[in-house]
């Protein structure tokens, strides 16, 4: 790896990565088995009154009744928000990945990210490289910006790995981030002096998977503790919004 | 009718449903899900980092829990005994660094990172 025009590094020796879908399907699939009742459908509305949510209204043309509402429909989420008056500085932000393999093999290295603000990181045979564009609008965008990868990631990644000049793109793929345009950060909690039964979890502007199992317990211990018991995420509540008041963070992003 | 209506069943609301189900709420969950394959949720579509090399406190802790979670999730997550398959890859993060401003925020970071239970380290170009 090429050093000469680096300062220094971070280095997290504990850090890593999962199979992202596994993840998801093993949650599911336990939460299933304990009882819990997934439906295929898609929310499209509420109904309400001046204080609570109480129905969801479906795609289908069915509703259902409810005690409490957690919007947690990642990039979806916000627009759903805004149908009864709840706005999230959250936008759909595409971001393109390229699986790539090379004629060489390279040694094992970790999750780097560079200077350019490309990462990459080992997967099976080869590599997955992406950046994130924060300079695009937002909305749902699912095409690969082919032009990125050439004009910007595979230059990036070539000068810092040599042998990434003989790189092949295998597969790439577009997803989105929930992205929030005021902090880049998670909001969660419910919509105080609104809606009160109306819950939420969004923001986390590519790094959710690693927050997942944590706002599962910060939302049950919402619902059913009275607070957050464990860690206190009161931070990164909605009133930070009304309020304009950022919660910068510096450093590594997504 | 559901007491607990959660919208949206990938990473976040798969989480919240697992964490009330084991508190015994199970019965009581409704998720709903347009997309049960996932195929354009964003979690699949992710490069599934778990990294505790955050700025924030909140962020740190997340991630700490994050690992422990996903560590043992083949454990957390079996049904009838039987465990998930599932990897945690402890290959590290590297973030490299150009300039003066990086180093010192990174400097800053590392030090609220080892006070939250990382052993991150600092690392002068060789």
């Amino acid at each position: 790896m090429r050093t000469d025009d680096i300062d220094a590094a971070l280095h997290g020796p504990q850090d890593g990565f999962v199979d992202p879908y596994a993840a998801v399907i093993g949650f599911r699939r336990k939460a299933r088995s304990l009882g819990v009742k997934f439906v295929q459908d898609r929310v499209v509305g509420f109904e309400a009154n001046s204080k609570m949510v109480q129905k969801a209204i479906l795609e289908t043309g069915n509703k259902i009744d409810g005690k409490v509402f957690v919007n947690v429909a990642g990039a979806w989420g916000p627009e759903l928000s805004a149908s009864i008056g709840l706005k999230f500085p959250v936008e759909p932000l595409s971001r393109s990945t390229f699986y790539v393999e090379t004629r060489e093999e390279l040694e094992t290295m970790p999750l780097t990210k560079d200077p350019s603000h490309v990462s990459f990181r080992q997967e099976g045979a080869g590599y997955t490289v992406g950046l994130t564009d924060v300079d695009v609008p937002g909305g749902f965008d699912w095409d690969v910006k082919h032009h990125l990868f050439d004009d910007i990631m595979w230059p990036a990644v070539a000068h810092r790995v040599p042998k990434f000049e003989s790189l092949k793109v295998m597969r790439s793929w577009t997803g989105h981030y929930a992205y929030n345009r005021m902090d880049g950060n998670t909001i969660i909690g419910n919509w105080s002096g609104g809606l009160e039964n109306y819950y939420f979890a969004t923001g986390f502007s590519g790094a959710g998977l690693q927050k997942g199992p944590a706002i599962g317990r910060a939302i049950k211990e919402l619902l059913l503790d009275g607070g957050y018991q464990t860690i206190d995420l009161s931070r990164m509540s909605y009133q930070r919004v009304l309020n304009n008041k950022p919660l910068l963070e510096e450093g590594f992003s997504a | 009718m559901a007491d607990i209506v959660i919208i949206g069943g990938s990473i976040m609301g798969s989480s919240i449903a697992y964490h009330l189900a084991l508190a015994g709420k199970a019965g009581d969950i409704c998720v709903i899900e347009p997309d049960p394959s996932y195929e354009f949720a964003a979690a699949p579509r992710s490069s599934g980092g778990v990294r505790l090399m955050h700025g924030l406190t909140e962020n740190i802790e997340m991630s700490v829990y994050g690992q422990e979670f996903y560590r043992d999730f083949a454990n957390r997550v079996d049904v009838d005994g039987q465990p998930g398959i599932f990897n945690f890859l402890e290959y590290g993060y590297l973030h490299l660094l150009s300039g003066g401003d990086e180093v010192a925020i990174s400097e800053k970071n590392c030090v609220l990172q080892n006070a939250c239970g990382a052993s991150n380290e600092m690392i002068d170009r060789d």
